[in-house]
């Protein structure tokens, strides 16, 4: 079983950047075949509204490179002590070489610094956290910067209800580092590789490359239309994997690390869609005021900046002027799933920050 | 839960002005759509651990289709 916890490791400091171009909904109206109401209902079941999307020549590189340049700053950390880099991200600038070492190069960070991406989607954060952890308690490292980064939109055909109208693009920057206080943190991880299936990208890599057949649009049953090269979401399959898992995942990290609901403060999840998490909320009688749900309806799904985003736009005070118990719960495409308990204190936590393209 | 009360909850997921008598065309209406059949979808689970698949869904052409699949869950 893949649980662990960690002591003498804090995370110090989450920034999240987003580009500047806003998308509404409602402006996406002949997606819908000129049928408002059925926009309404959108908005108000799955609570889709605003995203933030990239601009052709910005990547998950830059967005991350904004948000860790902010990171740094604010912590007043000075970058040569920075000894490991993860990036987490589906969406790199290259196959090779990794976004990690695009951004060490960047950052002009300390040749002793390990450096590499992961690749994983919505689950990406948790994961990210739980290796930062593990290369800061195993004394590997004492300073791990965690980017987690996406550019989906630019995966979606704009002809496809299932994802176009719900993906935003985002950058976070996450500072764990080695502590003399006694903290704990706990991770339980998890993947179901029989539902590869429902979220991918079928073209582009080495078993199906990118070819004039791949780039071909055709419709779906659902009157959706992409390419072999677009993202395709089985939303009906995704949707009964996240309300069956993610209770039982909160239940489990819930018991091993013996806390209840009533001593958590927070319980932050990948922000799927509004309606997905009030639905998991529902299901383990959560109170909805410990449940942020908002980032959804004004950046979009964010991928795996969706946790780091939701935390900076619903908890920038609370966290940068108290301690909180929180619960992270990450789940999507792999499938793959993760959870975290952890105690967030007093740390560096500022509102979204747009991105300034300079 | 009782039949009015099930069709009630049909009305609320798929957000309808009007209230539903039971042997609806579910195709006649715009709002079955794939965003209801989510709802009913989790309805099902959650009010009777009852576990449907998008594919089984589709199938259902109407009301009392809808109340079959749920069966013994609906009384009256």
């Amino acid at each position: 079983m893949a649980n662990t916890n960690f002591t003498n490791v804090k995370i110090s400091g989450i920034v999240t950047v987003v580009p500047q171009i806003v998308k509404l909904i409602d402006d996406e109206i002949d997606l819908y075949g000129g049928n408002q109401k059925q926009i309404d209902r959108i908005k108000k079941s799955i609570g889709l509204d605003r995203r933030h999307v990239a601009d052709a020549d910005t990547t998950s590189v830059d967005l991350c490179e904004a948000a860790a340049r902010k990171l740094f700053k604010g912590l007043g950390l000075n970058k040569r002590d920075v000894d490991g880099l993860i990036f987490v991200t589906q969406t790199p600038d290259h196959f090779q070489p990794s976004n990690a070492a695009v951004i060490h190069g960047r950052l002009e960070l300390d040749s002793s610094c390990a450096s590499f991406d992961i690749n994983l989607g919505c689950s990406g954060y948790v994961y990210g956290l739980w290796m930062a952890h593990m290369m800061v308690a195993s004394g590997t490292c004492n300073k791990v910067l965690l980017l987690a980064g996406d550019t989906i939109s630019k995966y979606v055909n704009p002809r496809d209800r299932s994802t176009a109208p719900l993906f935003g693009d985002a950058g976070s920057a996450t500072l764990v580092e080695k502590t003399e206080v006694d903290t704990k943190s706990f991770f339980s991880l998890h993947t179901d590789g029989s539902g590869n299936d429902f979220i991918k990208v079928p073209a582009g890599g080495f078993r199906c490359p990118t070819t004039e057949k791949t780039t071909v649009e055709y419709e779906d049953t659902e009157g959706n239309w992409r390419s072999q090269n677009d993202l395709y979401m089985n939303g009906g399959e995704v949707f009964n994997f996240s309300i069956k898992i993610e209770p039982v995942a909160i239940n489990e990290i819930l018991k091993y690390s013996k806390k209840t609901i009533d001593d958590m403060d927070y319980i932050i999840f990948h922000q799927a869609n509004k309606y997905i998490i009030t639905n998991i909320a529902k299901r383990l009688k959560l109170p909805l005021d410990k449940v942020p749900c908002e980032t959804v309806g004004k950046y979009g799904n964010q991928s795996s900046a969706s946790i780091p985003s939701t935390i900076n736009d619903a908890l920038s005070i609370k966290l940068s002027t108290s301690q909180q118990d929180i619960i992270l719960s990450g789940f999507g495409v792999g499938l793959s799933w993760a959870s975290a308990s952890i105690v967030l204190d007093n740390i560096y936590c500022p509102t979204v920050q747009i991105y300034n393209k300079g | 839960m009782t039949k009015q009360e099930f069709l009630n909850e049909l009305a609320e997921i798929m957000q309808l002005d009007a209230p539903l008598n039971g042997d609806e065309s579910l195709e006649t209406f715009v709002e079955w759509d794939s965003l209801s059949n989510l709802g009913v979808m989790s309805m099902l689970d959650l009010e009777f651990d009852l576990t449907v698949t998008t594919d089984k869904l589709r199938e259902i052409k109407t009301i009392p289709d809808l109340i079959a699949l749920a069966g013994e869950h609906i009384s009256g």
